[in-house]
C-alpha cells in the first residue's frame, strides 16, 4: 500500500512525493485530463466529488499522509503534509477537504488521545483508503464545543449514545466516526468524551443518516448528519479517560487549525494564476491589462499577501513540531490571520477579474468555484472569531511572561524552512501556552542583532515592532481575565488583531533571516512587501514602493512563465 | 485541612477575587469558578499564576480537574507538601 519508504529525517521545503502527486494530477488546462479543470467544474456543477480524483488519490494512498510513521504512514512533517495537500487545493478544494482533510481531522484526535488498539484500528482504516469522519458539530451549538448535547450515558458494558450530529463531512461514507459526546450532564470542561464508533460493528437500526446538507462552496463535499438512538458502544471505544474529550480536541485540533488554512493557500495560488493569465492576455484601453499600473500593483499585492500568509503558516506549522507547548496560541493566530489574508486576496482578484470572476464557463471558470470553495477557511473547523476569542484571555500572561523583555528563544530550525523536523509530539500539545511565546518574544533579540546597512529600513521596522510589542504588553498586563471572556468588549478584541499582526510580521522577518542564501526568500523584496502590507495604522497601506513592486512583479512573471507556484516554495507545477 | 492548604486557599481566593473584581469575602470557595463567570480558557490562566507564585510546575488542565477554590487548594496543598509555602504575610521562598 505504501510505496514510499522512510529513512533519515526528511529535509527540504517540499517532499519528492509532492511532485509525484502534482504529476499524477496533471495539467488543469488540459480538457482531456480527468482531473483537469473541465472535469472538476463538471463535478462541481453536479455537486459531486470528482470520481477520477478520488480514484487517483486512493491509488496514490493519500490517507498515508495523515498517519504518523510509527503507525505506518507518511506524516513525518506537518509542513510537508501542507505542501502535498496544496497540490489538491490548487485544483479542487472539494477533494482537499472531502477526500483528505476530514480524515486528517479525525486522525489527529486518535494520535493525540487514542490507545494502541484504537490507533492501530484508525491507521489500518486510513491506510486501507477508507474514511473516518469527525462527528462533533451540532447546528445548535456551532463552535461552542462545551455545549454539545449528543449524550453518552453509562450502560452495562460501556455507553449508550443518543442524539444528533449535523453538517459533518463524509458522515455517511465513513467507516468510522469520532464522536464528541456529553458523558456528564453537568456543565463543565470534564463533561465530554470522544468515542470511536466503528460503523461495521454498530447496530444499523440505532443509526439514522440525515439528508445531505447542500452548500454554496465545496459543493461536492458530502456533508451529512446522523441521528443516534441508544447506540451501545463498548468502554474500549472511549478515547482517553471519560471526560477528557474537550481537552483532547483542543490539543489535537491545534494541528489541524494550523495546517488547514496553510494548505488552503493553494486556492489563492491558482486564483492568482488565473488572474495573471487572464490579464496578461487581455487588451484594455489600447494595451495589455497588466501594463496598467493599478492592475500590476494589485497583482503584486496579492502575491505579497500569499507569500506572507505562507510564511506565517509555515512557522506555525513547524512550531507544532518544535514548540508544541505554545501552539494553542500559534494555531489560533494562524487560523485567524492566514484565513483573513487568503479571503481578502481572493476578493481583490475577483475585483480585478470583474465579470470573469462571475462566469461559470470559459477559461476563468475555475475561479468562481475556487472563490466559493475558499470561504470555509474563515469558519470551517473553527471560526476566525472563535480563534480571536480563545487568544484573548491568553494575552495578559503572554504580555507578562514573554513580551516585555528578552526571554527564551525559539530553536533556529523553527524558521529554517528546509531543515528536518523531529516527529510531531502529539503528547506535548498543551491546553494553553502559559504565557510562553518564543516567536513574538524574539523581537527583542532581532532588534539587537547585527544588521547590514542596506537593511536599515528593515531594522527600523523591527525596532518599531519591538516598541509596539512593549506598548501592547503594557496595555495587556493589567487586564483582568474576567474582562476577556466570551463577553469581552470589542476594543479588547482589537488587542488580538494587533498581537497577531506583530506575530505574523516577526515570523516573516525570521523566515527571511533564516532563508538559504541566494534564494528568492533570502532576498529582501518579499519581506519589504510583507512588512509594508502589514504596516500598523488606521489606514490601509498604500501601493508598494516602486523598486519592491518591480522586483516582485518580475518574480511573479518569471514564475508564471516557468510554471512555478507563487507561494514560498516556488515549486515546478504541472498546472 | 492543614494550615498550609488554608493559606493556599486564602491566596487563591484573593487572586480569584482580583480576576473577578470582587471582594474576597464575597466568594464562596466551594462554588465552581465558572459559576462566577470565569470561562474555561480564562480559568487556565490561574495555573500560570500558581506557577509564578509557588515556583512549581502544574498540569495545564489543573483548573479543569479541580474547578473550585477548595479543590484547587487541596491539590495544591498536597503538591506543595511539607515545604514551607505561604503564611499570613505572603510567600516564603520554596
Amino acid at each position: 500500500m505504501n510505496p514510499h519508504t522512510h529513512g533519515a529525517p526528511a529535509e527540504g521545503l517540499a517532499p519528492k512525493r509532492a511532485d509525484e502527486l502534482e504529476h499524477l494530477l496533471g495539467a488543469l488546462g488540459d480538457p482531456a485530463n480527468p482531473t483537469g479543470a473541465a472535469a472538476i467544474l463538471d463535478a462541481d456543477e453536479r455537486a459531486e466529488m470528482l470520481p477520477a480524483g478520488e480514484a487517483l488519490l486512493h491509488d496514490y494512498g493519500l490517507n498515508a499522509e495523515f498517519v504518523p510513521p510509527e503507525h505506518g504512514g507518511r506524516l513525518d512533517r506537518a509542513d510537508h503534509l501542507v505542501e502535498v495537500m496544496r497540490g489538491l487545493y490548487r485544483r479542487d478544494p472539494a477533494l482537499g477537504l472531502g477526500y483528505g482533510a476530514s480524515s486528517l481531522i479525525a486522525g489527529v484526535t486518535l494520535w493525540t488521545a487514542g490507545d494502541a488498539v484504537q490507533t492501530a484500528f484508525a491507521a489500518r482504516t486510513l491506510l486501507d483508503g477508507r474514511r473516518i469522519a469527525v462527528a462533533f458539530h451540532e447546528l445548535a451549538h456551532g463552535n461552542d464545543m462545551a455545549g454539545m448535547e449528543l449524550a453518552a450515558t453509562a450502560a452495562a458494558d460501556g455507553l449508550l449514545l443518543s442524539g444528533r450530529k449535523e453538517v459533518v463531512t463524509n458522515l455517511r461514507r465513513a467507516d468510522a466516526l469520532v464522536v464528541l459526546a456529553r458523558s456528564d450532564p453537568r456543565p463543565g470542561q470534564r463533561s465530554h468524551s470522544l468515542v470511536l464508533v466503528d460503523r461495521a460493528s454498530a447496530d444499523p437500526a440505532r443509526l439514522t443518516d440525515l439528508p445531505r446538507f447542500t452548500t454554496v462552496g465545496m459543493r461536492g463535499v458530502q456533508l451529512g448528519g446522523i441521528g443516534v438512538d441508544e447506540l451501545p458502544v463498548p468502554t474500549s471505544a472511549i478515547l482517553g479517560p471519560v471526560g477528557s474529550g474537550l481537552e483532547s480536541a483542543l490539543k489535537a485540533f491545534q494541528v489541524t487549525r494550523t495546517v488547514l488554512p496553510a494548505m488552503m493557500s493553494g486556492i489563492l495560488d491558482t486564483g492568482l494564476r488565473i488572474a495573471v493569465e487572464h490579464l496578461t492576455e487581455r487588451q484594455l484601453y489600447g494595451g495589455l491589462a497588466t501594463d496598467l499600473p493599478y492592475v500590476r500593483s494589485q497583482l503584486t499585492d496579492v502575491f505579497a499577501d500569499l507569500l506572507r500568509a505562507e510564511a506565517f503558516g509555515a512557522v506555525g506549522t513547524r512550531a507544532l513540531h518544535l514548540l508544541p507547548g505554545q501552539t494553542s496560541v500559534y494555531s489560533s493566530a494562524v487560523k485567524f490571520e492566514v484565513a483573513r489574508l487568503l479571503l481578502r486576496a481572493m476578493d481583490r482578484l475577483a475585483e480585478l477579474l470583474g465579470a470573469h470572476f462571475y462566469l461559470r464557463q470559459g477559461p476563468t471558470a475555475l475561479f468562481q468555484k475556487l472563490f466559493r470553495d475558499l470561504a470555509p477557511v474563515g469558519f470551517g473547523h473553527i471560526a476566525r472569531a472563535a480563534c480571536q476569542m480563545s487568544l484573548l484571555p491568553q494575552l495578559p500572561l503572554l504580555a507578562r511572561r514573554s513580551w516585555s523583555k528578552p526571554g527564551a528563544e525559539a530553536p533556529g530550525d523553527l524558521y529554517a524552512l528546509g531543515a528536518a523536523l523531529p516527529p510531531l509530539p502529539f503528547d506535548k500539545l498543551a491546553l494553553h501556552a502559559a504565557g510562553r511565546d518564543a516567536v513574538a518574544g524574539s523581537l527583542h533579540a532581532l532588534a539587537d542583532a547585527p544588521w547590514s546597512p542596506e537593511h536599515a529600513d528593515l531594522r527600523a521596522a523591527v525596532e518599531a515592532d519591538r516598541a509596539e510589542l512593549i506598548e501592547l504588553a503594557a496595555e495587556c498586563v493589567p487586564l483582568a481575565p474576567v474582562d476577556l471572556g466570551v463577553d469581552a468588549r470589542p476594543e479588547h478584541y482589537d488587542l488580538v488583531t494587533r498581537y497577531v499582526r506583530l506575530l505574523a510580521r516577526t515570523a516573516c522577518i525570521e523566515v527571511w533571516r533564516h532563508a538559504e542564501p541566494g534564494t528568492f526568500l533570502a532576498g529582501p523584496a518579499w519581506l519589504r512587501a510583507a512588512l509594508h502590507r502589514s504596516a500598523p495604522g488606521p489606514r490601509k497601506p498604500g501601493p508598494l514602493p516602486g523598486p519592491v513592486e518591480d522586483a516582485l512583479f518580475t518574480e511573479l512573471c518569471h514564475r508564471r512563465g516557468d510554471r512555478r507556484s507563487f507561494g514560498l516554495t516556488g515549486r515546478a507545477l504541472t498546472v | 485541612m492543614t494550615a498550609g492548604s488554608r493559606d493556599v486557599r486564602t491566596w487563591l481566593t484573593e487572586r480569584v477575587a482580583t480576576y473577578l473584581r470582587r471582594s474576597p469575602q464575597g466568594i464562596d470557595t466551594s462554588v465552581p469558578l465558572a459559576d462566577y463567570g470565569l470561562d474555561s480558557l480564562t480559568a487556565l490562566a490561574i495555573t500560570a499564576d500558581i506557577e509564578d507564585e509557588f515556583e512549581v510546575t502544574v498540569d495545564d488542565a489543573l483548573t479543569w480537574d479541580h474547578p473550585t477554590i477548595d479543590a484547587l487548594a487541596k491539590v495544591l496543598g498536597e503538591l506543595l507538601g511539607q515545604q514551607p509555602t505561604v503564611d499570613d504575610t505572603g510567600v516564603k521562598g520554596v
